[in-house]
């Protein structure tokens, strides 16, 4: 029997997602900023309007649905689902604004791209866009990549209690740190570290390409906020090859690794603890499998003569997979060369990195590594309980922070996560054929690349791309950036509105 | 982890600690990558 939500149910989202949108409301604030100080007169409009929408509504919702009532697992969930799609929609208010967008639906694509950390674009004319409204959709990925919910949670809310059932609900499940307030606030404290010198290494390095010391600072804090929050949105519409420099890739490739690292093995290496972070299981799994097809990459593209040298296969292939391993999608190439030039075997190693993506508890996207990880550790103890005696007692462990038993429902956790992804990903694919302008390969790739939020496109994406195709991608971003459970808690909470016995 | 490392320790020298460490961690990739670049290039160039 379903129980209908309460009026105080209500209330309770209601007061959780003004807090958020309050957050929105003055990260916005910033581009506006910069839009005043560049004289951006169109963009300052647009980001002041969207700014004091959010702040209106927050502190109404705040206001008028105070409460104290402590937040239950499916609050939670709730909470987390509707503040990733409602803060996308209000996101998407200055983008239209400003013109740069053929619809609303196209800004709100945008928008919920750079929230999820997807980097999947369609914006017009990126080249010429003004420096707030540029700057705003990475300021999107900083906000989405440390996780908006707990950003404006940390620093709004009292009671840790709270925070609690926000921080799992939000597809981080790792506790870093007893106190989930200062959990949030150690990520802010490696965000912030790698900031400052990422950014400062990006800005020498662009300097020395022969970069302005103004656009050398611009470029530096928005490909820091690209790479190290594993989005993928460019400054400019060539990606990585505007630059044509070594010394950025591997700075850029050095953030998307250290981008990828969860929190927990960031904790492990402030602590002077490396151990842990090659005994992890995620570690363990991503090392195989990146190696595997970064092989099959190597082999794909030598057969294929795309590339003959090392530098070539260095630069391009490491830098794609390193890029699809992350989640983070910046490309080194024009999107159609990965279908028209790199034969087949690369592109489809791409995808099965793409798919992977990369560690849990970080800003990467994918199945995740320890979702692979425990799926193979399952079979291997599947295995074992067939080969011994009956009578035997199978027991497997896996090292996750620490030693961990290999239990019944987290493997069935894992697979169903697994499972749900993969058919995302299918019919993802599947809706791209149905218009006809695309083959299989090119929708598979693309709809792994936007169900793992990777952001490496082929050339599906794109501003003239379908409007169903492209609510498709959105949902899709949104799926995979909350990993199933919270969008599900949701639905079910909305069937249990209509369906529900009323409590008594 | 000992509680003891997290006061001791200032945290500038922690933060130090820790991106020395992914640094080392993001070298020994590179190191993985074009090793096995040079690999293929002499096995397939």
């Amino acid at each position: 029997m379903i129980l209908r939500p309460g009026a105080d149910d209500i209330r309770l989202i209601g007061f959780y997602l003004g807090k958020v949108l309050l957050g929105l409301g003055l990260v916005m604030l910033i581009p506006a900023a910069i839009a005043l100080i560049a004289q951006e007169w169109n963009a300052a409009t647009s980001f002041v309007i969207g700014a004091s929408l959010c702040i209106t509504v927050g502190a109404a919702s705040d206001a008028r649905f105070h409460t104290r009532r402590p937040l239950t697992w499916a609050h939670g969930m709730v909470i987390v689902a509707l503040a990733w799609l409602v803060g996308a929609v209000f996101a998407a208010i200055p983008m239209y604004l400003s013109g740069r967008f053929t619809d609303p639906l196209a800004a709100l694509f945008e928008a919920m791209s750079g929230l999820t950390t997807t980097g999947m674009s369609v914006i017009n004319d990126l080249d010429h866009t003004p420096i707030s409204e540029d700057f705003y959709r990475h300021l999107l990925q900083f906000a989405g990549g440390q996780g908006i919910v707990i950003v404006v949670l940390s620093l709004f809310a009292a009671g840790g209690a709270r925070i609690a059932t926000l921080y799992a609900s939000e597809a981080r499940d790792e506790r870093v740190l007893p106190n989930f307030i200062r959990t949030a606030r150690f990520i802010f404290m490696v965000a912030g570290t790698f900031l400052v010198l990422g950014t400062s290494a990006l800005f020498v390095a662009l300097l020395t390409t022969g970069f302005t010391p103004d656009r050398a600072l611009y470029h530096a804090i928005n490909l820091f906020f690209a790479s190290f929050d594993t989005g993928g949105f460019s400054v400019m519409q060539a990606s990585m090859s505007y630059y044509h420099s070594l010394s950025v890739e591997l700075i850029v490739m050095v953030l998307m690794i250290a981008g990828t690292l969860s929190f927990g093995l960031h904790f492990a290496l402030w602590n002077g603890d490396p151990r842990n972070v090659l005994r992890h299981l995620e570690t363990r799994t991503l090392a195989v499998t990146s190696t595997i097809f970064f092989a099959a990459v190597c082999f794909g593209l030598l057969r294929a003569g795309t590339y003959d040298s090392v530098e070539a296969l260095f630069r391009k292939g490491f830098f794609t997979l390193v890029s699809a391993v992350s989640s983070t999608g910046h490309q080194v190439n024009v999107g159609e060369t990965y279908l028209s030039d790199w034969g087949v075997l690369a592109p489809a190693a791409i995808v099965g990195a793409m798919a992977i993506g990369g560690m849990a508890s970080s800003t990467s996207g994918g199945i995740k590594a320890i979702r692979i990880g425990i799926a193979f550790k399952t079979l291997l103890h599947d295995i074992k309980r067939i080969l011994l005696p009956e009578s035997a007692l199978v027991v497997t462990t896996y090292h996750a922070g620490r030693r961990t038993t290999l239990r019944d429902d987290t493997a069935r956790a894992a697979t169903t996560i697994l499972l749900l992804f993969l058919v995302t990903h299918l019919v993802g694919a599947m809706v791209g054929l149905l218009y006809g302008e695309f083959d299989i390969t090119q929708t598979l790739f693309e709809s792994v690349s936007v169900g793992s939020n990777i952001g490496i496109s082929i050339g599906v994406v794109s501003p003239e791309m379908p409007h169903g195709l492209m609510a498709v991608y959105i949902a899709m971003m949104w799926l995979g950036r909350l990993e199933y459970v919270a969008v599900f808690a949701l639905m079910g909470y909305v069937f249990s509105l209509a369906r529900g016995k009323a409590k008594a | 982890m000992r509680a003891s490392t997290r006061r001791d320790v200032p945290w500038h020298r922690r933060a130090a600690r820790g991106v020395g460490l992914a640094l080392a961690l993001c070298l020994a990739v590179f190191a993985v990558g074009a090793v096995m670049s040079v690999l293929f290039v002499l096995a397939m160039g």
